[in-house]
């Protein structure tokens, strides 16, 4: 490798810092700073966007083709790598959900799936487990009439068990026999419904049970942020794998607004909701206390602009 | 051990110390154990040389009220006893001064070590072997004379057999009288049992019903020739409370040695009293912070005081006068950098390795003596890290403490469009100034930084290390395992986080170690952190 080379390599590995550095450091300047606004674009009715969203023809089918069904050919290393303990973890372009979905009825059929899609706006934990406390509860009756042995005392979980009792019923030793293995598939691990510290906490919790076993896909870039070494790599016991699918976000993407589209009234709040977060905290705050004087006065301000 | 204990026993004399004078007769009496003969009553005693008091008080240096008081309690020949409980720390002389004021008292004695016979059984067993004066031997199978489980059957066991032995003796002694050789003064009709290292019964299996029955033995054998001695290394109250319903034992305290005492013990049997007490100034100092047991003194002094000698070994005289201080100077600078390493080996027990392996020692631990003085005095961080933790650790101390507007100057390579700039002079501004304008910096507390800026610094760090590094490191960080590096840190409230959402971005960190700590981890690196750091001036 001659020294140009080098420099190229030098180069990219400090492309990431440099730019950042040097943007923040001409921050102040306007020279760079684009004057073009939003409003400026001529923006479209949202039902022809949505209409003309169908009309898109996908591109390069028959590579995708091929590339799902290299997949396929993994399913029996996946499975491995879940009886041996590990959890996978799905990342890579596109909506994975159809590939999970595919594996999952395909591959784990000797196993219960219980699937949590974790791209809706709020997901309930506790009823996720007990649902998955119920099934476990009714395989481990199936089995014990089965083979004619006497009845623990276990009672069927209910909503008036705390989510501790519920984690510890599904993490209990005294059923002995393997087979009872349930596998949860998250889709979208990081979506907005589970960004919080402690649900993260009950799934790896929920990871760690000797009877649980989980499949999860994430999306986004700092995805890792939410699990620190110990639940990365003990609790959840991630094993990486990269598909990128290519395959549009559809079922992901409900939830969340067009933001190109001329919304009428009721999608201007969760728009504003997208432009408020990416402000500064102190902008916020002035916000907020804007938003504050406006509710407590309602006579002033009678027209409202939506520009 | 069993076998060779119930063989042994009554030949036993002390545990090593390292200058004990007893130790010669071991040797004597190691000749009659091959000989196999059947056992007889005189194997109950001690054995060895009969020693006088005296002898026993300049054995044991500073011991000599506790040995007046247990002759006092054990009092003259066949009156019987209650029992004793003896205890003391560690290595103070206990066993030794029994078994010694046994031998001087030439009475029989049923040595046990609860150490040695570790559980119920076996401790049981091997009293009724000894006062059975039974041997295992090929003949016999190595079986046990009897075979005890239970307290109740050792108890009818132990009556049996003691009330043998008991007669066993007074035959003996009736012969004595009739007879003309009183030289000896006979050796009573009394037995004596000793428990050693009694304070490991406190953890055996069944230690809820075995102390309080051992406690009992001398209401429940209602013998009157029989004396008990229980040795611990706990003092009475931690085996029960008072009001337990049995007879309490005698308390007899052995104090830890004074320092005047230790000195007396190591020195003997030196010798060279003079250089070993001179040796001994140098080095007791230093050991006295890690231990003042004797035996850990003396298995580390040996060869220690080789060491000391070393230099004087073509001088065979230890010159006086004005050389004297010069000399201990000289002797002094040769050995004081193998004390600390010495001490780091107290508690281990070393092996002899052959001359040629020690040559080569010698020569690496020069090197390594010189090295290890100039570390010292520098702090080591006291946790293990990762380095890419230690770097994230760095990077965030550095993003916390620096402005933001520095970045550019100080860690692209290209050095900013606005270098020269930036430089500034130090200003002659009034010490006031300064203290004010640091006191600035401690009372606004750490900046605040987004998750970009930490992630900018620490790439940058981490390729200034691989560069000034000769090793091939792998070039290029897995980003999550940075992200999850950073989670693990803010669990470890190294950094703090703040409220919002940490993945869209928008969350700040603040770094919450001090100077001190990110100065020795960066340390731990070889990382000029000195020169990032942003000086107010």
């Amino acid at each position: 490798m001659n020294m140009d080379e080098i420099m190229d390599e030098e180069e990219e590995e400090f492309e990431f810092s440099r730019n950042y550095f040097l943007a923040k450091e001409h921050g102040s300047s306007s020279a760079k700073k684009s004057t073009n606004k939003l409003t400026d674009i001529n923006l479209v009715d949202e039902q022809e966007l949505r209409e003309a969203s169908l009309h898109i023809q996908p591109k390069h089918e028959k590579e995708i083709a091929c590339l799902m069904d290299s997949y396929k050919n993994m399913y029996p290393e996946w499975v491995l790598a879940l009886r041996s303990g590990f959890s996978l973890l799905m990342y890579g372009f596109g909506s994975k959900k159809v590939l999970l979905e595919d594996f999952a009825s395909t591959a784990l059929t000797e196993y219960s799936v219980v699937v949590i899609n974790g791209y809706l706006q709020t997901i309930n934990l506790k009823q996720v487990l007990i649902t998955l406390a119920e099934l476990l509860h009714d395989q481990v009756k199936a089995k014990r009439k089965a083979s004619s042995r006497d009845l623990p005392k276990s009672q069927q979980p209910s909503n008036s068990q705390s989510i501790e009792d519920l984690l510890t019923f599904l993490d209990e030793a005294e059923i002995e026999e393997d087979g009872y293995v349930i596998c949860v598939i998250i889709h979208n691990i990081d979506g907005p419904g589970l960004r919080d510290f402690e649900t993260q906490q009950y799934l790896a919790r929920l990871a760690a049970c000797t009877h649980i076993c989980i499949v999860a896909s994430i999306d986004h870039v700092n995805a890792p942020l939410y699990w620190d070494k110990n639940m990365a790599h003990t609790q959840f016991n991630w094993c990486w794998y990269h598909v990128p699918t290519f395959a549009p976000y559809k079922v992901e993407g409900m939830f969340y607004p067009l933001i190109l589209a001329h919304g009428g009234a009721n999608q201007s709040v969760k728009t504003a909701t997208i432009v408020l977060q990416s402000l500064t905290p102190n902008a916020q705050s002035v916000f907020k206390v804007l938003a504050e004087h406006q509710l407590s006065h309602p006579e002033e301000g009678e027209f409202l602009s939506t520009s | 051990m069993n076998p060779e204990e119930a063989a042994q026993i009554p030949r036993r004399t002390t545990r090593s110390l390292a200058s004990s004078s007893a130790s010669t007769s071991n040797n004597a009496s190691s000749a009659k154990v091959n000989s196999l003969e059947p056992l007889t009553i005189n194997d109950l005693l001690v054995g060895g040389d009969p020693i006088s008091l005296d002898e026993l008080f300049s054995n044991f240096p500073g011991r000599s009220s506790q040995i007046l008081e247990i002759v006092s309690l054990l009092g003259p020949l066949n009156t019987p006893m209650l029992p004793l409980f003896v205890y003391g720390g560690a290595s103070t002389g206990k066993t030794s001064i029994i078994l010694q004021l046994f031998r001087h008292l030439n009475r029989p004695l049923v040595y046990s070590s609860c150490r040695t016979s570790y559980n119920q059984r076996i401790l049981f067993e091997s009293i009724l072997n000894q006062l059975h004066l039974h041997r295992k031997s090929s003949a016999n199978g190595y079986s046990n004379a009897k075979r005890c489980e239970r307290p109740s059957d050792f108890i009818n066991f132990l009556r049996e057999a003691l009330t043998d032995a008991i007669n066993n003796l007074k035959e003996k002694s009736a012969k004595l009288i009739s007879g003309k050789t009183m030289a000896q003064g006979g050796i009573g009709n009394m037995i004596y049992l000793v428990f050693d290292n009694f304070q490991l019964v406190r953890e055996w299996d069944k230690s809820s019903t075995l102390l309080p029955f051992l406690f009992n033995l001398y209401d429940l054998l209602k013998i009157p020739e029989v004396g008990l001695i229980f040795i611990s290394n706990t003092s009475p109250d931690t085996f029960y409370s008072s009001n337990m319903g049995y007879v309490e034992p005698i308390p007899v305290y052995f104090p830890d040695y004074t320092d005047a005492d230790i000195r007396k013990i190591l020195s003997r049997n030196q010798a060279d009293s003079k250089l070993y007490s001179s040796f001994l100034d140098v080095a007791l100092r230093s050991f006295f912070r890690v231990t003042r047991q004797v035996d850990e003194l003396s298995t580390a002094f040996k060869p220690l005081y080789e060491k000391y000698c070393e230099p004087l070994s073509d001088k065979r005289v230890f010159p006086n006068g004005d050389k004297d201080k010069d000399m201990k100077r000289k002797l002094f600078s040769h050995i004081n950098p193998h004390i600390t390493s010495s001490l780091n080996e107290i508690f281990k027990v070393s092996s002899h390795p052959s001359v040629e392996v020690e040559n080569s020692k010698e020569a690496n631990l020069k090197v390594n003596q010189r090295k290890l003085e100039r570390r010292e005095e520098i702090a080591k961080l006291d946790f293990h890290m990762s380095t890419s933790a230690k770097y994230l650790l760095i990077s965030a101390f550095l993003a916390s403490r620096n402005p933001a507007t520095l970045d550019a100057s100080l860690f692209d390579s290209k050095g900013g469009s606005h270098n020269r700039k930036r430089k500034r002079k130090p200003s002659e501004k009034v010490p006031e100034r300064k203290e004010s304008l640091e006191e600035e910096l401690l009372m606004k507390g750490p900046g605040s930084f987004p998750l970009e800026r930490l992630l900018a610094i620490f790439q940058c760090i981490v390729s200034v290390a691989e560069d000034s590094s000769d090793e091939d490191k792998q070039s290029g960080e897995l980003m999550s395992d940075v992200l999850l590096q950073l989670s693990s840190l803010c669990n470890a409230k190294f950094i703090f986080k703040g409220r919002s959402c940490p993945i869209e971005g928008s969350v700040r960190y603040r770094s919450t170690v001090s100077e001190d700590l990110a100065l020795k981890v960066a340390r731990s690196l070889k990382f000029p952190l000195s020169s990032y750091l942003y000086k107010r001036t």
